[in-house]
């Protein structure tokens, strides 16, 4: 029993100088210290910051609008998003080519709108009414002609037109059926 | 109550990781002697304590107070096992120098002791891994029986029983390699 326990203390001592050498190394080189798991700290920071550089945009853009119009009062003055981009290849080829979309390819022309421009157009007394001159609102309601129709229903509301408007639906109704 | 249930998880969560990480620094050297028990290499010793740490920070909440030091020896000794379970074809590594720490001899002397060394590691690696377990724990990582039967979930008198039987096999298998040697 002795032996083994002198034996074993021989072995003990072996390891523990194996365990010495290593120690000894690690005390020159530590284990690096761990990293802190602050996860919920940038998280925080995030909502502090975000609506602060949101606040420092918004600021710098208004001050730069300040400077621009040199006040509040010039503010709605400022350049609409036609007026700055006027200068630009891209916008002025669409600008080019737009009318020539118009004409070639027309929307066609619903009934109900024909119907309705038709009634407007047509003068108040019908007496009065040429030929030629309904000729020229059917085409211009048929060829699309936006705004010399909206001038004609803006007439039709002004003269107070509502009333026969009705009338020739209620006429337009009766014929359909 | 709801305010109660959000809140309280990540305080003791706070506060078990505030006692691991306080508690590691002195267990580094426990640590890192365990995984050098296991691995018998001083490079990996130390990847392997420095990975148990990690994972002791990132369980820090299955932490316990009382059993902390067996908590996180338990843990190094799963880190060393899966190393080498993922080196099984590699077998034992060399013993590491003994550097400076130890007197200086003469290259007869020193060439002796690190064979001696070496046999005492094969011997530790020879051993059954219950036995070994146990080995490593107490004569590496100077665990007290109570600690090394927390950690291994086992009674302390199996621990002693299984230590004594661990030292007989591995003194056995050193006069065996020792007379062979002479």
């Amino acid at each position: 029993m002795k032996d083994i326990e002198r034996e074993w203390r021989e072995v003990a001592r072996l390891i523990a100088a194996e365990k010495e050498a290593a120690l000894a190394e690690l005390r020159r080189r530590p284990l690096a210290p761990l990293e802190p798991a602050a996860a919920p700290a940038p998280r925080r920071l995030r909502l502090v910051l975000l609506p602060l550089a949101a606040s420092l945009l918004l600021a710098a853009g208004l001050a730069a609008l300040w400077l621009v119009r040199g006040g509040w009062q010039g503010a709605s003055l400022a350049p609409a998003g036609s007026e700055i981009l006027a200068d630009s290849f891209l916008y002025a080829a669409a600008a080019q080519s737009e009318p020539l979309a118009g004409t070639e390819a027309q929307a066609p022309v619903s009934p109900f709108f024909t119907a309705l421009a038709e009634t407007a157009l047509r003068p108040q007394s019908g007496g009065e009414a040429s030929a030629a001159a309904e000729t020229a609102s059917r085409t211009a309601v048929e060829r699309g002609d936006s705004e010399k129709v909206r001038r004609a229903i803006g007439r039709a509301i002004r003269e107070n037109a509502f009333e026969r408007m009705l009338i020739h639906f209620q006429e337009f109704h009766a014929q359909e059926a | 109550m709801a305010m109660e249930i959000t809140t309280m998880p990540v305080e003791a969560a706070r506060d078990a990781e505030a006692l691991v990480r306080d508690s590691l620094p002195a267990l580094q050297e426990r640590v890192f002697c365990l995984c050098l028990g296991f691995v018998g290499n001083a490079a990996d010793a130390r990847d392997l304590a420095q990975e148990t740490f990690a994972k002791a920070l990132a369980h820090a909440r299955e932490a316990r107070p009382q059993t902390l030091p067996a908590w996180v020896m338990r843990i190094a000794r799963n880190t060393c096992l899966d190393l080498a379970r993922r080196r099984t074809s590699r077998g034992p590594q060399e013993p590491v120098s003994e550097g400076c720490a130890v007197e200086r001899r003469t290259p007869e002397d020193h060439a002796g002791r690190q064979e001696e060394i070496a046999i005492v590691r094969r011997a530790v690696v020879a051993l059954p891994p219950q036995l070994r377990d146990v080995l490593v724990m107490r004569e590496y990582g100077e665990l007290p029986y109570e600690e090394i039967a927390a950690a291994l979930g086992i009674r302390r008198g199996t621990v002693m029983s299984r230590l004594n039987r661990a030292r007989a096999s591995v003194l056995r298998f050193y006069r065996e390699e020792h007379h062979e040697g002479h």
